[in-house]
C-alpha cells in the first residue's frame, strides 16, 4: 500500500512536470536579466533603411534601422538581430512563406490578422501579462489600442509602429497664388469642395495647371469614404452586426450619411487630377512643383520633413501645413493606422523575439523614425517632439478624437466592392455620364448581400 | 549481312566506316545548313531590294504606316530613356510632349548605386539566369528529342500530360514548391532555380515542334553507323537546333532576368537578392513617387543586359524565322 503511494506521488510529480513543461510560453521569463539573452532573432520589415543611405530627394546621408538598435544591442550583448528586408511588392505572399517555414521570429506585419486567423502568428497576451516593465494602455495613444487587436477584439497579436493619421494636406502657397482664403482649422466637406473649384485651373502666377484636390483613388478612397460617413453621422449606421461575423452584417447604403459621400465625392470629382482613380498625379506631390491646393487623406509629411532636416530647407515645411480630418458630429471618427510588430507562432527563442519587439516599438526607434521620416509615433507621451516641427501636434490632436470604423477597417469586401464600386461611380462622373445613384446604390446593396451569404458562419 | 546487324550495327565490328560516316552526315548536314543559310539571308535581301524597286503606291502606303507603328512601338523607350535623364523628370505627359529633357542629368543613374549594391544584384541575377537558361535549355531539347523522335509507349499521353501543366497558374503550386524546396534547405541556394528549371515545358514544346521539321533519316542513318542515342541527340540534332535554342535562351533570360516573386520567395539573404527585387526595394518610395527619373534609371539599367542578349543572338532568331519561310 505504502508502496502504491509513492508511486502515485511519483506519478503526480511526473505528471506535473511534463505539463509544466508543455505549457509554451509560460516556461519562461520575460523579465529577466536583458545581459542574459542569447542567441539570434531574425526581424523582417517591409521597405525599411535598413543600412544608412543617401536620401534621393535631398542628397544627404541619413541613418537606418542598424543605427537605431545599437544602444538595443549594447544593453544584450550575447544577442544577434538579424534583418530580412523585402520589398513592398508581393510582400504578403512573401510574409506568408516566411511565416510558414519559420524564416523570421519578430515581423512588421500588415495583413497580421488574416495570418493569426492562419495560426502563423502568436497572440502577445501572455508575454503582455508577464512583462512588468511594459503597459501598453499607458504606453501607446489610446486610438491605436484597437488597431493591434483580432477581430473579435479579445487577442493583442502585436506591438503598434507609428500611429498615421489620414490628415488634409494643404498647398499654401496655391491658395496664396489663387488669392483663396487659407483652409480653417477643422474645414468642412463643403468648405473643402468650395475652396477647390476655386483652384482649379491655369494658376494666375505660374500658369501651371493646378487642381483643386487630390485623394489616391486606389490607396484612400475608402478612408475618405469613411471619414465622410462620419462626418455625416453614420459610422455606426451604414452597417450594422458584429464584424468577426460577416453573416451578421446588415448593409443599409441608402442611409443618407452614405449617399451624402458619395455624392460629395461625385461633386469633387472634376476637381482632382484626372488621374486620380489610379493612382496617377503624385510624381510632384509635396516638392517645388506640387499642383494639388488640397490633399485629403495624406498619411505622411515625409518629404517635406526630409528636406527641412536633411538640407535645412524649411520652404517647404512652411509652404505644406495640416489640418484635422473630417469627423463626425460626435467628434469621433476618420481612420487611423497601425502596423504591428508580431511574433512569428514558430520562433524558437520567444524571450528574446519579444525584447526585440518591444525595442522595435518602443520609444527609441519611434523616435528615431520620427526624427528621420517623419513617422508620427504611437507612444505617449513622448518628449521627443521636436519645437520646430508644425506636422506631429496636428497628427496627435487628430488621433485623440480618432477611432476606425469596423466594418470598413481591414474587411475583405473593401477593396474588392466598395472601392471598385466607388471607382466605377466616379469614372462615369469623369467620363460626363449621367449617373443613376439610386440604381447603382441598389446594385451595390444587392452585391453586398450576396457576399454576406457566401460567408460562412 | 542481316537485318538485325543493320539495324544495329556493332561499333566494334566497323570502327573506321563509321567515323567517316558520321563525319561525312556532319558534313553533309553543314553544307546544307551553310546553303539554307545563305539563301534565306540572299533571298531575304533581294526580296527587300526587289520590294523596294517595284513598290507599288499601295505598298509604300503600307511601308510608311508600319513604319509609323514602328516609332510608336519605340516612344515608350525613348520615353523611359529621356525621363531617365531629366532632371525635372514627370511621368504624366507635358504638354507639348518633350522627348529631349530641359535639364538633362546622370544624378539619377547615380542615387542608386549609392544606396543599393546594384552591382552584387547585377551578378546575383545573371548568375541565376546563367544556371536557369542552361538547364532549361538542355533539359527542354532532351525531352523535346525525346519526344519528336523517340518512340515509346505512352509518349503521346507523356507529352499531352507536360501541356496540360501549363494551365494550371504557377501562383497555385508556388507556396507548395517554396515549402519543399525549403524542407530540403535549398532557399538560399542556386538549386531553387536549378531544380524547378528542369520541367521546362514551353521550352519542351518549342523544341519538339522544332525537331519534328528535323528530317529523321539523318537519326536512322546515324543509328546504322552505331552512333548512341546520346552521340545522335549532342552531335546532329543539337547542332541543328541552333535558332531554337536562340529563341529559347532568349526567352528563358528574359523570363529569368525579370522574375520578382520567385526570387523573392527562395531568397531571404540580401546579398543573394537579385536586380530586379533590388529596384522594387529602391523604387517603391525613392523612385516611383518622388524621383521618376530614378525609377526609369534604373529601369533602364535593369533592361540593358537583356536588350545587349537579343542584339547578340538576333540573327539566330532571323534565322529561325528565314527557316520556317523556306519550308513553307
Amino acid at each position: 500500500m505504502r508502496r502504491q503511494r509513492w508511486l502515485l506521488c511519483g506519478w503526480l510529480v511526473v505528471l506535473l512536470t511534463v505539463m509544466t513543461a508543455c505549457s509554451g510560453s509560460q516556461d519562461w521569463k520575460v523579465s529577466g536579466n536583458p545581459a542574459q539573452l542569447e542567441g539570434k532573432v531574425v526581424v523582417n520589415t517591409i521597405d525599411f533603411k535598413i543600412d544608412d543611405y543617401t536620401d534621393p530627394v535631398t542628397g544627404s546621408k541619413m541613418p537606418g534601422l542598424k543605427t537605431a538598435m545599437k544602444p538595443f544591442l549594447k544593453q544584450h550583448p550575447h544577442l544577434q538581430v538579424e534583418f530580412i528586408n523585402i520589398p513592398w511588392q508581393d510582400y504578403n505572399t512573401k510574409q506568408q512563406t516566411m511565416l510558414l517555414s519559420g524564416q523570421a521570429d519578430v515581423f512588421y506585419l500588415p495583413q497580421f490578422r488574416a495570418f493569426y486567423e492562419q495560426g502563423l502568428i502568436r497572440p502577445i497576451d501572455d508575454l503582455l501579462r508577464q512583462d512588468p516593465t511594459l503597459k501598453i494602455s499607458s504606453r501607446y495613444q489610446r486610438a491605436v489600442l484597437p488597431l493591434i487587436k483580432d477581430r473579435t477584439g479579445q487577442h493583442t497579436l502585436g506591438l503598434p509602429s507609428g500611429a498615421f493619421s489620414r490628415l488634409i494636406t494643404v498647398d499654401n502657397q496655391l491658395f496664396r497664388d489663387w488669392g483663396v482664403k487659407p483652409l480653417s482649422a477643422r474645414p468642412t466637406p463643403e468648405e473643402v469642395l468650395a475652396k477647390a473649384k476655386r483652384m482649379t485651373g491655369k494658376d494666375p502666377r505660374t500658369g501651371e495647371q493646378t487642381y483643386g484636390l487630390y485623394w489616391d483613388g486606389v490607396w484612400r478612397t475608402s478612408t475618405l469614404l469613411e471619414s465622410l460617413i462620419s462626418y455625416y453621422g453614420g459610422r455606426n449606421e451604414v452597417v450594422t452586426g458584429d464584424v468577426s461575423r460577416p453573416r451578421t452584417l446588415k448593409f443599409h447604403f441608402h442611409h443618407p450619411a452614405f449617399v451624402k459621400s458619395v455624392q460629395w465625392m461625385m461633386a469633387a470629382t472634376p476637381y482632382v487630377h484626372p488621374g486620380f482613380l489610379v493612382s496617377q498625379g503624385q510624381e510632384n506631390l509635396f516638392t517645388d512643383r506640387n499642383q494639388h491646393a488640397i490633399v485629403l487623406e495624406n498619411p505622411n509629411m515625409e518629404v517635406p520633413w526630409k528636406q527641412y532636416v536633411g538640407k535645412k530647407d524649411d520652404r517647404l515645411l512652411h509652404r505644406f501645413s495640416l489640418r484635422v480630418n473630417f469627423k463626425g458630429p460626435d467628434g469621433l471618427g476618420s481612420p487611423i493606422s497601425t502596423t504591428p510588430w508580431c511574433i512569428s507562432a514558430k520562433t524558437q527563442n520567444p524571450a528574446a523575439a519579444w525584447e526585440v519587439a518591444k525595442f522595435l516599438a518602443g520609444p527609441q526607434v519611434q523616435q528615431f523614425k520620427y526624427e528621420n521620416e517623419m513617422v508620427p509615433p504611437s507612444v505617449q507621451p513622448f518628449d521627443f517632439q521636436r519645437k520646430d516641427d508644425p506636422y506631429v501636434p496636428v497628427y496627435v490632436q487628430n488621433a485623440k478624437t480618432n477611432t476606425t470604423t469596423p466594418w470598413l477597417m481591414d474587411m475583405p469586401y473593401q477593396k474588392t466592392i466598395l472601392v471598385p464600386w466607388v471607382s466605377k461611380v466616379l469614372s462615369q462622373v469623369q467620363q460626363g455620364k449621367r449617373v443613376d445613384l439610386d440604381k447603382e446604390i441598389d446594385q451595390l446593396q444587392q452585391r453586398m448581400e450576396q457576399w454576406t451569404e457566401e460567408q460562412g458562419h | 549481312m542481316d537485318q538485325g546487324s543493320l539495324v544495329n550495327p556493332s561499333p566494334q565490328r566497323y570502327p573506321v566506316q563509321i567515323h567517316q560516316r558520321v563525319i561525312l552526315v556532319l558534313a553533309i548536314l553543314s553544307a546544307v545548313k551553310r546553303t539554307i543559310h545563305q539563301t534565306a539571308l540572299t533571298t531575304l535581301m533581294e526580296r527587300r531590294s526587289r520590294m523596294f524597286r517595284q513598290a507599288t503606291w499601295g505598298q509604300w502606303c503600307i511601308m510608311v504606316l508600319l513604319s509609323i507603328g514602328a516609332a510608336i512601338m519605340l516612344i515608350p523607350f525613348l520615353w523611359m530613356v529621356s525621363t531617365s535623364l531629366d532632371g525635372q523628370a514627370m511621368t504624366q505627359v507635358p504638354f507639348p510632349p518633350r522627348l529631349i529633357p530641359k535639364e538633362p542629368t546622370w544624378k539619377s543613374y547615380v542615387i542608386p548605386f549609392a544606396n543599393v549594391p546594384l552591382a552584387r544584384y547585377f551578378f546575383n541575377s545573371f548568375l541565376i539566369a546563367l544556371c536557369e537558361v542552361s538547364v532549361s535549355v538542355l533539359s527542354a531539347l532532351m525531352a523535346g528529342y525525346a519526344f519528336s523522335l523517340l518512340r515509346f509507349r505512352g509518349a503521346r499521353g507523356l507529352f499531352l500530360l507536360a501541356l496540360g501543366t501549363l494551365m494550371i497558374p504557377p501562383e497555385v503550386a508556388m507556396i507548395p514548391s517554396f515549402l519543399l524546396l525549403n524542407e530540403w534547405g535549398m532557399t538560399n541556394s542556386l538549386w531553387a532555380f536549378i531544380l524547378p528549371s528542369l520541367a521546362a515545358v514551353i521550352g519542351t514544346f518549342l523544341v519538339k515542334q522544332y525537331m519534328d521539321t528535323l528530317p529523321p533519316e539523318l537519326r536512322d542513318a546515324a543509328k546504322m553507323d552505331g552512333a548512341s542515342e546520346w552521340a545522335i541527340f549532342w552531335r546532329i540534332y543539337v547542332p541543328l537546333s541552333g535558332p531554337v535554342i536562340a529563341t529559347l535562351v532568349i526567352l528563358q533570360f528574359l523570363w529569368s532576368w525579370n522574375d520578382v516573386l520567385w526570387p523573392l520567395l527562395m531568397l531571404s539573404r540580401p546579398d543573394w537578392y537579385t536586380v530586379q527585387i533590388g529596384v522594387a526595394m529602391f523604387v517603391h518610395d525613392s523612385g516611383q513617387r518622388i524621383f521618376p527619373a530614378i525609377h526609369m534609371a534604373v529601369a533602364v539599367l535593369s533592361l540593358l543586359p537583356v536588350l545587349i542578349l537579343y542584339l547578340l543572338l538576333q540573327r539566330h532568331v532571323v534565322q529561325s524565322i528565314a527557316y520556317s519561310g523556306i519550308k513553307q
